[in-house]
């Protein structure tokens, strides 16, 4: 822009050096002519130098004079410019006269014959040479502002069209971030997004199968978990306890002999009946760690109507708990039904233990899908409610060891899960489970 | 076929361990003897016809029919049988399925060999019998949102508790359950405590309401 506005400068000083020199020429000209005529008698030496070369009006910005040869000004003729073209800045007008200088002015001689008559002086009023400069500068510099606004409008809607990928895949990465890894990016035309695109959703869809194959493996263990559980629960309710309680006949039947026969070992048998005792209550009470053997009995409806009766009697009208069973619970394959006991098992004891409820609703609801070739599938929701004291449910960093341990269960499970607060205070949790008819192996 | 007046019983349980075990005790009592035994449902219904027991004594956990489906045929057949369950199980759904099905008396195996002893004479009687743990559960049962916190007690709690409120006094209640009466004076006492009565009026008033005496199953709503 600078340059574009040097060269016009330039250009402006060079044409006003120019209509100088081009005026003092022809006036210069036309009084060599007058002289001609003179000479010829066509025209009277009075009249010399003619009024009409020196004619005003084309002196625009000008002063002229004729000086003859003795050096006296003969005429003089001067036009200032127009005041209202006065519109240049202050600025403009010192840099100019800075730059360029004074105006100067041009001299040519009328000769004549070999005879030197006089000469035409023209000088330029500076202002009219800057109000030149000024009116090119000016338009030029307008035209040149407009282009460059233009140009940067262009630019920067071009720019903003070819970055929208960049912020659809930064929006896309967002949402993969968020969890949601099934989502993929678009093609795009150019090469460099294309790349990024496919290979952001290359990344994704490793992360997904990473996370299917580890989800896959936790059901596989909690299942096979469940399963082992299942089966020491049935040794231990089938077989330990059944032995025990045949030692323990035994014992009492040993002491019912040594009243009679010998009983100084009558506190030895007693102290077997003891000790065996003790022994069945342990099994009584790692059976109800374990998992309850009625669940495989009685299904799972019965074991979660105990559990509620038990934390009702224990907790003496303190807090009511409550249950509604909506579907065949019963149906639901023997690892589900496990897995279904210990969180309801797990939410009501942490409802007793933090909420200071007046009031725990459980509801448990399954609904099966429409059956295809035979597979019963469908889920299971489970929602916990209290009206507790908490207002908000806990940030996860802060879930204790049970709502953590229900959560990876539920999340292995396949399952949804959420807690949330309620109101005006307690807390609602939600699980969903998907059912289905898979074989369990342990 | 001699006349006895031994009470004979019919053991019924898959675990071999758990019919010697009881038949080892049983037939040390000189007014019981041991008709027969048997491991499975259909085994029990044919040793019943054959040796026609006065008590039968019945796992309801076998493989193959269960101990409920035994007693429903075994009382199809003798409506006069008397039926001892006795079992792992301490859920009061079974209590019911059995009575329901025509048994009288509900013992775990987790109870005292004496208590099994017990029974066998009320059922033999004619009476209904449930070991304590099992009375507690079906009482809690019935509590029906009453806010008596009946299962705070101990198994061995709710058994005083229950002689206490049949008019036993402290010192036959010792004897009975072969203990010190300084257990059973800490065993009143803890019971108050717990069910949160203050006299023994209070308190027998309460057991009576929540018919811890004369638990009719039949109605127990879960």
């Amino acid at each position: 822009m600078a340059a574009v506005a040097t060269y016009v400068l330039m250009r402006a000083r060079l044409d006003a050096i120019d209509h100088v020199e081009a005026t003092a020429e022809r006036m210069s000209k036309q009084l060599v002519l007058q002289l001609v005529r003179i000479s010829t008698s066509t025209d009277l030496p009075e009249r010399f130098p003619d009024a009409g070369v020196f004619d005003p009006q084309y002196l625009y910005g000008l002063c002229a004079r004729y000086v003859n040869a003795d050096g006296d000004i003969v005429k003089s003729v001067c036009r200032d410019m127009d005041p209202t073209a006065r519109r240049w800045p202050h600025w403009f007008e010192s840099a100019y006269r800075w730059i360029f200088g004074p105006a100067r002015e041009v001299r040519r001689t009328v000769k004549l014959h070999k005879r030197q008559y006089g000469a035409v002086v023209v000088a330029p009023f500076a202002e009219a040479e800057i109000a030149r400069a000024w009116q090119a500068v000016h338009g030029l510099l307008g035209l040149t502002a407009l282009t460059i606004v233009a140009l940067c409008l262009m630019a920067y809607a071009s720019l903003v069209r070819m970055l929208l990928p960049a912020a659809q895949i930064v929006s896309g990465l967002k949402r993969i971030k968020q969890g949601d890894l099934a989502y993929r990016l678009p093609a795009y035309e150019l090469v460099e997004f294309q790349k990024f695109s496919s290979t952001i959703n290359h990344l994704a869809e490793n992360l997904e199968q990473t996370n299917a194959a580890r989800r896959e493996l936790s059901t596989k263990l909690l299942n096979a978990h469940e399963e082992e559980r299942r089966y020491l629960t049935r040794e231990l309710h089938d077989e330990i306890g059944q032995c025990l309680a045949g030692i323990r006949a035994l014992s009492v039947s040993i002491a019912h002999t040594a009243e009679r026969e010998c009983p100084r070992l009558v506190p030895e048998a007693e102290q077997i009946s003891d000790i065996v005792e003790h022994m069945l209550g342990l099994v009584q009470n790692l059976l109800t760690r374990l998992r309850p053997p009625e669940l495989d009995t009685l299904g799972l409806s019965e074991c979660l109507r105990r559990l509620v009766q038990g934390w009702n009697s224990r907790s003496a009208g303190r807090t009511s708990f409550e249950l509604d069973i909506g579907g065949m619970l019963d149906a639901v394959p023997a690892a589900l039904s496990g897995h279904l006991y210990r969180l309801v098992q797990e939410s009501l004891s942490n409802a007793s233990k933090h909420a200071e409820a007046t009031h725990v609703q459980t509801r448990i609801t399954i609904t099966p899908d429409v059956p295809t070739r035979g597979v019963a599938t469908g889920r299971v929701e489970l929602v916990v409610e209290d009206d507790g004291i908490a207002t908000v449910s806990p940030a996860e960093e802060d879930y204790g060891i049970g709502l953590r341990g229900m959560k990876d269960r539920v999340t292995a499970l396949g399952g949804r899960w959420s807690l949330e607060g309620r109101a005006p205070s307690g807390l609602i949790l939600r699980v969903l489970l998907p059912v289905s008819d898979a074989p369990v192996q342990a | 076929m001699m006349i006895s007046s031994k009470i004979r019983i019919l053991l019924v349980d898959d675990h071999v361990i758990v019919r010697h075990g009881y038949r080892t005790l049983l037939e040390k009592l000189p007014d019981i003897e041991i008709a027969g035994e048997a491991a499975d449902a259909t085994e029990a219904y044919a040793c019943f016809q054959d040796v026609r027991p006065d008590v039968v004594i019945m796992d309801i956990s076998m493989p193959g029919a269960s101990g409920i489906e035994a007693i429903g045929h075994i009382l199809r057949r003798d409506s006069n049988a008397r039926v001892l369950v006795f079992t792992m199980h301490q859920n009061p759904a079974f209590v019911i399925q059995a009575t329901r099905a025509g048994a009288l008396g509900y013992i775990t195996k987790s109870s005292a060999p004496d208590v099994l002893i017990r029974a066998v004479y009320e059922v033999h009687g004619g009476r209904r019998v449930l070991s304590p743990d099992i009375a507690q559960v079906v009482a809690i049962s019935k509590l029906r949102g009453e806010p008596v916190p009946l299962g705070e007690l101990s198994p061995r709690e709710f058994e005083i508790l229950q002689l206490l409120v049949g008019g036993r006094t402290p010192q036959e209640i010792a004897q009975f359950l072969h203990l010190s009466p300084k257990t059973v004076a800490n065993g009143h006492y803890e019971i108050k405590r717990k069910l949160g009565v203050k006299s023994d009026i209070e308190l027998v008033r309460l057991a009576l309401r929540l018919q811890v005496l004369d638990l009719v199953i039949d109605d127990v709503k879960l």
